[in-house]
């Protein structure tokens, strides 16, 4: 025999709906991982450029760049395809920021293209675009150290127009270590 | 004076189900499990009702080597959960 349900008063409804809602909660913790898998690629690739570029004769001193990107955007698809078939809920927030980031990527690759191809260092409009994708991440999720990190990586983008050119990758490593690693690892260490 | 409760979603398991897809895009099985606190029989049953009146749509996949059944709201459920909310809402003076 089939199960049956009985019906429920109103009163009862709004209680089964607000019960429902509250025990279905996002994940945010889940994300923090890809803040730290691209803070420290970057952050190294900044580090290692600036090390070929002022200690050594390497004329591809640029080369960490394009190798941490590669790394990042392989172990960031195979994670999200493989963690997107096994999680039990896809938020809409996640849904959205997965979207945000996957865009930000390829203007990633189009600033870095568009820069490159006119001799010019990128760094300034990528860091607008991770303070983008940061400070957006911060306001959908209600996550404070993340809103801020996107506004230190905008402010950054900005201040490193005044800093000598070879020092700017520096600085960008800066404005990776605080507006994504430090944001990452207070995102792993909370409740959300 | 009152309209008549959606009679599809006047039962606690279907009504939260659809509240929790209202809260997520989409939810699989165990976790819907986990929100109504029913039987997995029961669950399938209420899913299949949901399904039978376009409220929900149910994606059949693989976790690891494990069926995983995946569910989301539809334009129309989506629709019914709001009508449904404005009536209690109207009825309780809310």
């Amino acid at each position: 025999m089939e199960p049956e349900e009985k019906n429920i008063s109103h009163l009862e409804s709004l209680h089964v709906i607000a019960d429902a809602i509250s025990r279905t909660k996002d994940n945010f913790r889940e994300n923090s991982f890809y803040f730290l898998l691209w803070g420290w690629l970057i952050t190294a690739a900044s580090v290692a450029f600036f090390i070929l570029q002022q200690y050594t004769t390497v004329h591809i001193f640029f080369v960490p760049f394009p190798i941490a990107a590669a790394t990042g955007g392989i172990v960031t698809i195979v994670r999200y395809l493989k963690h997107r078939s096994v999680a039990p809920t896809e938020s809409y927030i996640t849904y959205f920021l997965s979207r945000l980031w996957m865009v930000l990527g390829l203007n990633f690759v189009a600033v870095v293209f568009i820069n490159v191809s006119q001799n010019q260092q990128p760094f300034t409009y990528t860091l607008i675009l991770a303070g983008i994708g940061t400070f957006v991440s911060g306001l959908v999720m209600k996550f404070r150290p993340m809103t801020v990190g996107g506004i230190v990586c905008l402010i950054s983008a900005m201040v490193i127009v005044y800093v000598p050119q070879d020092y700017r990758v520096l600085l960008h490593g800066a404005a990776v270590v605080s507006g994504y690693l430090v944001p990452g690892y207070l995102l792993k260490a909370s409740n959300k | 004076m009152y309209n008549e409760l959606d009679p599809v979603l006047n039962t606690p398991v279907r009504l939260a189900v659809v509240s929790t897809l209202i809260k997520v895009k989409k939810a699989d099985f165990n976790h819907l499990m986990e929100i109504t606190r029913t039987t997995q029989g029961n669950l399938s049953h209420q899913l299949k009702k949901l399904k039978e009146a376009d409220y929900i749509e149910i994606e059949k996949t693989f976790k690891g080597n494990y069926p995983n059944t995946i569910c989301s709201l539809t334009p129309k459920g989506r629709k019914a959960f709001q009508v449904y909310v404005e009536s209690i809402k109207k009825y309780l003076h809310l």
